[in-house]
């Protein structure tokens, strides 16, 4: 794994500076800093309703802040509408996929294609991406909203993929696909790496996320708790303390010290030492 | 009696296509932003207003103020969105009833103390003439120029939403807005295109309605109910919806007003019960999708 | 102020709505009663506005309470105050149709059903004439109708009942579920209320407080006919004067009605009769009220209070 040369020297991609945000008045992200150099994949971890979601949607824009700066190529985007975002170079194949359902696989890759600088490499594009995921080439005609869940992933990276991203943001793309379609979706966001796009992912699966990303925040109720290489991640009690179990990192069993802390975070009486 | 049954369908199926014409900006309207623009109606009557000033003035004929009637009335729309609802876009949905609504009440009088409540129509040849088939079937020229009219507005629509960018764009809005704006789709000015198109469709069909009904600054409100009873029988985002449902409550008035004893009189009341009667048994329509906890 | 106080203010006001239009002139009595009927259906309106739901059919009400009172006051005689009770029981019963017809519709298609059925409402009116009098209007007997001083405290009565009934609804538990209805109706359930029966409630007293201003209009001029009773300008004057005076609050209504009367009353004074402009100005009152004064004048007046109490905090050398 290539450690990024540049991140001290060069303006890194992404720079999020101890943001707050929520919905409405209610604060789910408090004072999360984290930073993304070019080229790199930088993952975030954390379990359920830590503020993952909410943090990719402050960063592509979704949501407003509500303190902190996020800076993008050195620019403070922080009051940069969505839409505008995109068409810099930041793109988001959002939690839940959210597809569009009653058009054609190929009207939904057409419209990641919408901002203009993508508009003049749409043919580049699609071809780029029907080879990263010949599948989609097979079903252009189908309606997107009929697809299993693990086309639909696809169809939400490739979409993301089409609108020319320097910066590309995954929200959890291993959300509700089998274990194979999880290593198949993997290695397409392997290859995306290696093409040199930088990479922000979200992921609960943390096994996952660890074997692609070169660093990792983790986030438990809205903010970051922990930062590191993967390496250091995954070896981390601090990561396995912010899950219930850690069978994922480990492969399956699970030892003792483990079943305890699940244990406690499952509200046993006896709390773990 | 075959020959009422074809006259009924006759008179059905043209009726369909000025019902398509009424409902359809609205639809596409609604369609991508899911606000009812209660004003829709009095657009209309601008529209046919000014077909008629067009005819009675400069003797154009409204086929031909068509065009530039649809131009103004877009400019019209957008400008009236820019400065109401594009403020309130966040508002809950009582503030945009409530200013659609008022929108209504200000262009339907200020229509009034402008031009008064007297009626005014336009009055092209084909506006009187009719063709008659087998001694018995009547056809009003009026109404077939409206339903081929209607055919091409739908046709033009269905394929700016299908091949061009902004129509794509349009119908992404109105699938999930989201989504769109991770696209790069600036949704609010979508909301803007959409409104400007929907009023030139709805003062196009003003130009039609100049010499099917007569012109009253009041035209606009009938208009604008049986609009949404339409998208509502049809469903409120789909434009094959709107189509069907335009020529389902064609059919049911037409029916009513020949073979029921007073029929016309009910006929008025038909859009009401069937609104009624779809939202008890499916109110997402036809072929929508849009519905409950909206 | 607490319970006792405001029995006392509506025993007090009860009073008065009994004993003020023997003082007062024609004209000014005739402004009475129009006064309440307008505070009786812009309070029901509130009322469903207050759950969420919007209502532009309250016309509807209001002439299925005419048509039930002058039908009955001319096939049976019944006397005026008596004629409240089926006009009540209709109108409530027709705010349950509305609720039960459109479910767990909310907002916009809320709003279009109540539209749909105020309309269908109208058209039937129109078109059974054997019963109502079709296009051409009904009379109402004229041997049992009231004095105008009666009339119009009969009137005045049923605006204090109504702004009691609203006033002690505030106070009361519902008013926590009103709110959550208002935000979505799941949230109703966690605070253990059925919404479907909540909802029920709600348009079955709406209806039934606004079907009774109907039947005071229809004593009260006489005569109806389905394009007065079932007149949209009802259901506007419904909607502008919460939004006027402050939506959702228990003074709003009547403070929004009040101006909306005198704005009625000075158009009328300068404009005379001139087609169009009353309603131009509803208009522009609505537009501008959604765009600038949302809260209407009690939450400007909310604000200018916040505004004074703050300065006078600063001045003191408070926070």
């Amino acid at each position: 794994m290539n450690t990024p040369m540049s991140a001290a020297t060069s303006t890194p991609m992404l720079e999020i500076d101890g943001i707050r945000a929520g919905y409405k008045d209610a604060v789910a992200i408090d004072g999360v800093s984290l930073r993304v150099a070019q080229g790199e994949v930088v993952c975030l971890l954390g379990a359920n309703g830590a503020g993952k979601t909410t943090t990719m949607r402050a960063v592509t824009g979704l949501i407003p802040l509500m303190k902190g700066t996020i800076r993008y190529q050195g620019e403070d985007i922080s009051n940069m509408p969505a839409h505008d975002r995109v068409t810099a170079g930041i793109c988001l194949s959002p939690e839940g996929r959210q597809i569009f359902p009653d058009l054609t696989v190929m009207e939904n890759l057409v419209l990641g294609s919408f901002n203009p600088r993508a508009r003049a490499l749409r043919k580049e594009g699609l071809e780029r991406v029907f080879t990263l995921f010949p599948r989609l080439l097979e079903r252009t005609t189908q309606a997107a909203g009929s697809m299993s869940g693990g086309e639909q992933q696809m169809l939400a990276i490739a979409r993301a993929l089409m609108g020319q991203p320097k910066l590309l943001a995954l929200d959890e793309p291993s959300l509700g696909l089998s274990p194979k379609m999880v290593t198949a979706v993997f290695e397409s966001i392997r290859a995306i790496a290696s093409s040199g796009i930088t990479i922000l992912l979200v992921e609960q699966n943390t096994r996952a996320a660890l074997t692609i990303a070169q660093r990792g925040y983790v986030l438990s109720t809205g903010q970051v708790v922990h930062q590191g290489t993967a390496e250091d991640l995954a070896q981390s009690e601090m990561v396995q303390k912010a899950f219930i179990g850690s069978a994922h990192l480990h492969g399956g069993r699970r030892s003792r010290r483990d079943r305890r802390l699940a244990a406690a975070a499952n509200g046993a009486p006896h709390a773990a030492g | 009696m075959v020959g009422l049954l074809l006259q009924i369908l006759a008179d059905a199926l043209l009726l369909g296509g000025v019902y398509t014409l009424m409902a359809i900006g609205l639809s596409l309207a609604f369609g991508v932003t899911r606000i009812i623009n209660f004003a829709h109606g009095d657009v209309v009557m601008y529209g046919a207003y000014g077909a008629f000033f067009a005819f009675a003035g400069l003797n154009i004929d409204p086929l031909l103020s068509l065009p530039m009637v649809a131009i103004l009335g877009g400019i019209g729309g957008y400008l009236l969105f820019k400065m109401t609802l594009d403020r309130i876009l966040n508002d809950i949905s009582i503030n945009q009833v409530l200013l659609t609504f008022g929108l209504g009440l200000v262009l339907q009088n200020v229509a009034v103390i402008l031009w008064t409540g007297d009626e005014r129509s336009t009055t092209p040849s084909y506006a009187f003439d009719s063709w008659l088939f087998s001694d018995d079937i009547v056809i009003a020229k009026g109404r077939v120029i409206a339903f081929v009219i209607a055919v091409l507005f739908v046709i033009m629509l269905l394929a700016w939403l299908r091949w061009s960018e902004l129509g794509r764009a349009t119908r992404a809005v109105s699938q999930n807005q989201a989504a769109a704006s991770l696209m790069g789709i600036n949704v609010r000015a979508m909301y803007g295109l959409s409104f400007a198109l929907s009023s030139a469709f709805g003062a196009a069909t003003g130009a039609i309605m100049s010499f099917l009904l007569p012109i009253t600054p009041f035209m606009g409100f009938p208009i604008m109910v049986k609009a949404f009873a339409i998208i509502i029988l049809g469903g409120m985002d789909s434009v094959i919806g709107t189509v069907l449902g335009a020529f389902f409550l064609a059919i049911a008035e037409t029916a009513i007003a020949y073979l029921v004893p007073q029929g016309i009189g009910w006929a008025e009341g038909v859009a009401f019960f069937l609104m009624v009667l779809m939202l008890i048994a499916r109110p997402a329509g036809i072929l929508g999708t849009a519905g409950r906890d909206a | 102020m607490n319970s006792t106080r405001a029995w006392m203010v509506i025993a007090a006001a009860f009073l008065v709505a009994l004993v003020l239009p023997h003082f007062l002139p024609p004209g000014l009595s005739e402004l009475a009663t129009r006064l309440s009927t307008l505070i009786l259906v812009a309070v029901s309106w509130n009322m469903m506005a207050n759950a969420g739901l919007i209502s532009l059919g309250h016309s509807g009400f209001w002439g299925l309470g005419a048509y039930t009172a002058a039908l009955l006051a001319n096939a049976v005689h019944m006397p005026f105050w008596l004629t409240i009770v089926p006009a009540m029981i209709l109108g409530g019963g027709f705010g349950v149709l509305l609720a039960y017809i459109t479910g767990r519709l909310r907002g916009l298609f809320f709003a279009i059903s109540t539209l749909a059925m105020a309309e269908a409402l109208r058209v039937i009116a129109l078109m059974v004439p054997k019963l109502t009098g079709g296009a051409e209007g009904l009379f109402v007997f004229d041997e049992i109708r009231p004095g105008r001083e009666t009339m119009t405290s009969f009137a005045l009565c049923l605006a204090v009942a109504t702004v009691a009934i609203s006033y002690f609804l505030s106070k009361s538990r519902f008013q926590y579920a009103l709110r959550a209805m208002r935000d979505s109706e799941s949230a109703v359930q966690m605070l253990g209320v059925n919404p479907a029966r909540f909802r029920m409630g709600v348009t079955a007293l709406s209806g039934a407080i606004a079907s009774c201003a109907g039947v005071i209009s229809a004593w009260y001029t006489g005569y109806l006919d389905p394009g007065a009773a079932f007149d949209m300008k009802i259901t506007i004057s419904a909607q502008i004067a919460p939004l006027f005076g402050g939506l959702y609050t228990v003074s709003g209504p009547v403070i929004g009605a009040a101006a909306i009367m005198t704005l009625s009353e000075l158009t009328r004074i300068y404009f005379g009769y001139s087609a169009g402009v009353g309603l131009l100005v509803y208009g522009v009152i609505l537009v501008f009220g959604v765009l600038f004064m949302p809260s209407g004048v009690v939450g400007l007046y909310g604000r200018w209070r916040n505004r004074s109490k703050r300065r006078g905090a600063l001045a003191e050398g408070r926070p």
